[in-house]
């Protein structure tokens, strides 16, 4: 086996489960879906404060990269 | 000291418990190496029956690359991971070649830290050990646990890990027989919290909200917490879906009603616990 078939195998599964009253409960919840919900429900505080999480945390890796560069 | 130093301080210790296992409260004091096999099922295998970045998890530990292991201490009846947790033959071996990999993709993949979760990962604790002295850039390590470890086996995991993320499941100890099936719940996780808060690491106790269980689990768990671990940070679930056994448990067959959440939210705001996201 490869290392990319033992790397790759169950990483981009999310199980999603909608109850009869329309609420969503997500286990293994990847940054795509996460996306996605909040197109979809756009109201939701945690789905907002996720997604702001990771932005905010993606711009300070990235800055962080870029002043590494510059070092 | 180093996380991966102080694992490598801390494995011929915890091999010892491959034959006299003393890891969990159950104290089975089996030989794995013989083919003694506990409550846990456990051998001297550990396998990971899945790893992924996850974003769901509380703010300050997402992205985090979870590693789930199969095999647990405890048997709750409302298990999400169901035979993946309760069966230890599940999934592919962890060793060092397969967590090097495993460890430097998650890092591609932006995840800030690696985070073991079972099933129970303490029960495997020797082979987390081995593979993360041998890994040679280890990120900050995150433990899921269900706190139902000795305090050998917590000691074992100080100047290791960064975060614990401790379930704290039941308030009761007759909630914790019925519904994961271990003597003395109540005492052995509190104490071990008292433990893990004395150690350099941050600690997040969790608390998965049981429709039905708001006054005998929710309110003496908070309660507690503020009054004796007031800075942790606290985390409330109200993502609870009936798995496993859970549909034969009169009021655990139905999700957590709506309300729920947000009526432990307020409790938990007005009794000043520091409720984290």
């Amino acid at each position: 086996m490869s290392d990319d078939s033992i790397l790759q195998e169950e990483t981009n599964v999310t199980d999603l489960t909608i109850t009869v009253d329309g609420r969503v409960y997500i286990a293994g919840t990847s940054r795509p879906v996460i996306e996605l919900l909040a197109d979809l429900q756009p109201g939701n505080p945690r789905l907002a404060a996720l997604l702001n999480h990771l932005r905010r945390t993606e711009l300070d890796t990235k800055s962080q990269a870029s002043r590494n560069m510059n070092d | 000291m180093t996380s991966q130093q102080s694992a490598f301080a801390h494995l011929a210790e915890a091999r010892r418990h491959d034959t006299a296992c003393h890891l969990c409260e159950h104290r089975c004091g089996v030989n794995r190496l013989a083919g003694g096999r506990g409550p846990c099922k456990a051998g001297t295998v550990a396998r990971v029956f899945r790893h992924r970045v996850e974003c769901g998890e509380e703010l300050e530990l997402i992205p985090s690359h979870l590693f789930y292991l199969s095999g647990c201490d405890l048997r709750c009846v409302f298990c999400i991971a169901e035979l993946d947790a309760f069966d230890p033959s599940r999934g592919r071996e962890l060793a060092s070649r397969f967590f090097n990999a495993a460890v430097e993709w998650g890092k591609t993949q932006g995840a800030r830290n690696i985070q073991w979760i079972g099933g129970e990962p303490t029960i495997h604790l020797p082979r987390i050990l081995e593979v993360m002295s041998a890994c040679p850039d280890l990120p900050p390590v995150a433990w899921k646990s269900d706190f139902h470890m000795t305090p050998d086996a917590l000691r074992m995991l100080d100047g290791v890990v960064s975060t614990y993320v401790a379930d704290y499941k039941f308030g009761n100890d007759q909630c914790a027989k019925a519904l994961c099936g271990v003597e003395n719940y109540v005492g052995i996780v509190q104490r071990n919290l008292i433990a893990a808060s004395k150690q350099n690491a941050r600690l997040i106790v969790r608390h998965l909200l049981l429709p039905g269980h708001e006054t005998c689990c929710f309110e003496p768990i908070a309660r507690w917490v503020q009054e004796h671990l007031p800075q942790v940070g606290f985390s409330i679930r109200d993502g609870y879906l009936p798995h496993w056994r859970a549909n034969k448990v009169s009021g655990l067959s139905i999700p957590l009603p709506a309300y729920a959440g947000e009526a432990a939210r307020e409790l938990a705001g007005k009794i000043g616990l520091t409720v984290i996201q």
